[in-house]
């Protein structure tokens, strides 16, 4: 069974520990052993999905890092200064162990939705904008993760709300957008038990409703 | 008069037998079997195992639990990152608890049994489907330490996906599946990390996480959805290309006291739903494209009704639809 901190692990192999968290957290849930297996492990997890593995593995990376590192000379520097932002600190653990796996495999995941011309999905959220300034606005953004490929670890918390957002406008509406998910939520359901089952995909359908709650939760951070 | 009527009877029959075994190739058979017995294989074999669920860049995890036997079909999957969402169903009767809404949703199908199972796959539909996908048995390769056969499912348009499928060289279980675009790029994948067949799932594997207390609990009567309807005041043109109506139900939505009309299309493998609903003062009404991973949904207001597409299809088939909709009142079909 899983244990909490292979939850938090998992939450940090997906980007997804809050920016308060996360300056803690990574160096105290790294800081045992067993939890940077389980952190290589759940890499290794999503290399596997992404077909991004090299031909060669190293299951013991971290250790070998950790290792290196004990071994460095110890550098008494000026500590960072308090407010650096969350892409910042993706890139210094990039450097530390390669996480730069997972701000990749988010921002390619964009360009595919890109090359499926999916442009109202990677729209701006917009309130009463039109159908065109809606993909003028989604023009726009997709002209800014161009540019933002190369510094990949730097946009990975924008490009990636970028994806999961929504351009949906709500009329004569003053509830909050969460009630709008809630709805949107109860017509995934409806639609999958509705629907005959797609045969080819068994039970993919729930994962779908299991699954859900990042994006989401995503896309409310977006619109806030 | 009888050897009038066995011709008449028996020339349809040697004109699809003809037909079928010259358009189905061997090829396209050997990719049906495989199908076919992962079809079967759903509704005989009991296994456990985690499902890892890639969608958006995110990786997830699921503990998934799937029992068939004479008793009926048990699963129950479950979040094991983040919030605990968790979908458990037993035959028709789904109920999914969403602890970050605090919701519970229980919603009965409509379809009793597996009417799409089998029949949707074999024979004269499975020539229909090859309209609109590609069929290729693929090679083999190595997931969750089994033996699996890969089936690449290409879409010939960008209104559908695709599926590339690992199905068990052994006992026929679907062990990954990714779902692909037109160019045959992965949107979303599921696999299996590790998965027990077994013989016997213990009861407790099945009972839910959650008991929903303090939730609030939305509840259809199974008897509230009437079966199809004829008669509708709305009329879709175009279908997008390879869709068809394959139902039309009136009921109400969980949580709503509006009764809706909805329509599910279908291509044989994809579906949409579209929902109807009379606007009234208190409720929200919505326009515009809201992604929900692969899943697409689409809002549209329309002679005061708000209409409400969804479906695991590309975002331009649902906008396409939500401007193919046409109010119809009093018009005879």
């Amino acid at each position: 069974m899983i244990n909490p901190s292979d939850e938090r692990i998992s939450a940090l192999v997906d980007g997804e520990l809050d920016e308060r968290e996360h300056q803690v957290s990574v160096d105290k849930l790294l800081a045992h052993s067993e939890n940077r297996k389980a952190w290589g492990r759940y890499h290794l997890i999503g290399d596997t999905l992404k077909r991004s593995l090299p031909k060669g593995m190293d299951h013991d990376f971290s250790s070998r890092v950790m290792a290196a590192l004990d071994n460095e000379p110890t550098v008494l520097a000026p500590p960072a200064p308090a407010k650096s932002s969350w892409g910042q600190r993706v890139a210094g653990l990039a450097v530390a162990a390669s996480v730069t796996a997972v701000a990749i495999l988010g921002v390619q995941f964009m360009y595919q939705q890109d090359g499926q011309t999916l442009t109202p999905q990677m729209a701006q959220t917009s309130m009463g904008l039109s159908p065109t300034a809606q993909s003028q606005a989604a023009r726009v953004n997709l002209q800014q993760s161009g540019v933002q490929q190369s510094r990949v670890q730097q946009s990975l918390r924008a490009n990636i709300q970028t994806v999961t957002q929504s351009s949906v406008t709500m009329a004569h509406s003053s509830k909050p957008v969460n009630q709008f998910h809630s709805r949107l939520n109860k017509y995934l359901v409806d639609h999958n038990q509705q629907a005959p089952r797609a045969a080819v995909q068994g039970m993919i359908p729930y994962a779908r409703i299991v699954a859900y709650p990042n994006s989401h939760r995503l896309l409310i951070q977006a619109q806030k | 008069m009888s050897s009038f009527f066995f011709p008449r009877l028996l020339l349809p029959t040697f004109i699809f037998a003809t037909c079928f075994s010259s358009v189905v190739q061997a090829a396209d058979q050997a990719t049906l079997d495989v199908l076919l017995r992962m079809q079967t294989a759903s509704q005989n074999i009991n296994y456990h195992g985690t499902l890892v669920f890639l969608q958006n860049g995110q990786v997830q995890s699921m503990r998934v639990v799937h029992k068939a036997d004479k008793t009926g079909r048990f699963e129950r999957l479950i979040n094991l990152n983040g919030v605990a969402r968790e979908v458990v169903r037993k035959d028709d009767l789904v109920i999914c608890y969403m602890p970050d809404s605090k919701e519970v949703m229980v919603s009965r199908q409509k379809f009793k049994g597996n009417v799409n199972v089998l029949t949707q796959l074999a024979g004269n539909d499975f020539i229909e489907l090859q309209k609109n996908y590609e069929f290729t048995l693929e090679s083999m390769e190595r997931i969750a330490g089994r033996e699996a056969q890969r089936v690449l499912i290409h879409p010939k348009d960008n209104l559908r996906y695709g599926y590339r499928l690992w199905v068990d060289d052994e006992k026929s279980i679907l062990l990954k599946s990714d779902l692909l675009n037109e160019q045959g790029e992965s949107l979303e994948q599921a696999m299996f990390a590790d998965i027990a067949i077994v013989d016997h799932i213990p009861e407790n594997l099945l009972q839910p996480t959650s008991t929903g207390d303090g939730f609030t609990w939305y509840e259809r009567e199974s008897d509230s959805s009437k079966p199809m309807i004829l008669d509708s005041d709305w009329k879709i043109e175009p279908l997008p290309k390879g869709f068809t109506v394959s139902s039309r139900f009136r009921h109400q939505m969980l949580g709503s006291s509006v009764p809706s009309e909805h329509w599910v299309l279908s291509d044989g493998l994809a579906n949409i739903s579209i929902y109807f609903e009379k606007l009234t003062d208190d409720q929200d009404a919505f326009e515009g494209i809201s992604p929900m991973g692969v899943v697409n949904a689409f809002g549209i207001i329309n002679a005061g009704h708000q209409i409400t597409i969804i479906g695991e299809v590309p975002a331009n088939t649902v906008e396409q639809l939500a401007h193919s909709v046409i109010f119809a009142s009093g018009v005879e079909e």
